[in-house]
């Protein structure tokens, strides 16, 4: 079924020896977060950002690193400054990893199922998330 | 019932092009299965199999045997080598070989990195004006961040390769074009390290690998994902460009300051 209830279904479920992708990318982010904040990466002197340097406007994730290393400091609203969509995306993550961490207790990983209708929904929303994330950093010029 | 030649269970259905237990291409019928062409030059290897991966029959065939047949077969006929993959069957044998492989090109390119650095000096000269930073880089480029990288490569490699497959998964989610799931994506990730064999070649190592693993990241999204090139090409090349916004500029510095670093020391 494609179209309907079925279709927009979102559904959560602990799935018996699957990869914790969760757990895993978590792991990986809290790392990037702790080196970050450890090596003061988002201190550095220059702008590693090409399209930055060329325009003196932000790219898309322009902010990506200033805001790891905010939420490394626990600071959200800071995180959120900088640079909101990947702030909301690594709390997202954190949650995901989170989840995957208790599961892995019982040799299970989270496994999202997410109905065909409403997977064409979530790509056609990115679109206007992604824009409206970089308007806002355009607008901030931060 | 019909059972797949692979793993002997049992199909669902006559009409699946891959087997659902061990993702092993089957016929277009799903029933009598029949080998894809083998290209002038590949051999019928994971000791006979020809729905396998050499890496995966190491057992049987002896690691460096395995090594080289996978590596020669994906930079040499990549279409054909990822078609036939199985398209699961655990993320632990694929990322073993992208480590093993990965970590003699990364071992390979910091060698040359600090052989460069020994002749020529820093390539970062925009941190000259921040001793502690222009300390920090020359270290990592040294023999010290040689023996470092050779150390924590497995490491790096391993992260590397989770992000990587991680983002070309969200792309081929967000373009609708993912038909099957991360596993597969990331098996693609991990042979494609193939390339990283390339960086024992000095100095232009780095940019063929990177130019040819961009090619078989696409082929092989391609063919696992059953979509066409040019939507893998759009999952491939839209983070890069993104990537390249970011990373580009430390990349072109580095090239450009490495060089007249050591056309100076010659000149």
């Amino acid at each position: 079924m494609t179209g309907g209830v079925a279709g927009m279904r979102l559904r959560f479920r602990a799935a018996p020896g699957a990869v914790p992708l969760g757990a895993i990318f978590g792991g990986v982010g809290a790392l990037f977060a702790l080196a970050v904040a450890g090596f003061g990466l988002d201190r550095m002197p220059v702008t590693l950002c090409v399209f930055r340097s060329l325009t003196g406007l932000p790219c898309p994730t322009c902010g990506t690193t200033r805001a790891a290393g905010r939420l490394a400091a626990l600071d959200l609203p800071g995180a959120l400054a900088v640079n909101p969509l990947a702030t909301v995306l690594a709390l997202a993550l954190a949650a995901w990893a989170l989840a995957d961490a208790l599961l892995l207790l019982r040799r299970e990983a989270l496994a999202l199922e997410i109905g065909p209708s409403l997977g064409r929904a979530l790509r056609v929303l990115a679109v206007p998330l992604i824009l409206g994330n970089w308007l806002y950093l355009l607008l901030g010029v931060r | 019932m019909a059972l797949c030649p692979h793993c002997q269970n049992a199909l669902p259905e006559a009409t699946v092009r891959y087997c659902p237990h061990c993702g092993s291409d089957l016929a277009p019928t799903g029933v009598v299965f029949t080998p894809p062409p083998i290209p002038a030059g590949a051999s019928a290897s994971a000791g006979g199999e020809p729905g396998g991966v050499p890496w995966e029959g190491r057992g049987r065939l002896g690691i460096l045997d395995a090594l080289f047949e996978t590596t020669r077969e994906v930079l040499a006929s990549p279409a054909w080598f990822f078609r036939r993959m199985p398209k699961n069957g655990g993320i632990g044998a694929p990322l073993g070989y992208a480590v093993l492989v990965g970590w003699v090109g990364l071992v390979a390119a910091s060698f040359y990195q600090a052989i460069l650095h020994s002749v020529g000096g820093p390539s970062w000269p925009f941190f000259v004006e921040r001793p502690e930073w222009a300390g920090a880089i020359a270290v990592i480029e040294g023999w010290l961040g040689f023996v470092v990288q050779a150390i924590f490569a497995p490491v790096f490699i391993t992260i590397g390769v989770f992000i990587g497959a991680g983002i070309f998964h969200l792309m081929l989610l967000l373009l609708g074009a993912a038909r099957r799931d991360f596993e597969a994506t990331f098996r693609v990730t991990s042979y494609a390290q193939a390339t990283a064999v390339l960086l024992l070649i000095p100095f232009c190592g780095q940019l063929v690998a990177t130019v040819w693993a961009i090619v078989l990241y696409v082929i092989g999204l391609a063919e696992v994902h059953e979509t066409s090139r040019g939507r893998a090409a759009a999952a491939v090349l839209l983070p890069l460009l993104l990537i390249c916004c970011c990373c580009g500029a430390v990349l072109a510095v580095l090239l450009a300051g490495g060089l007249a670093a050591f056309l100076s020391q010659l000149g």
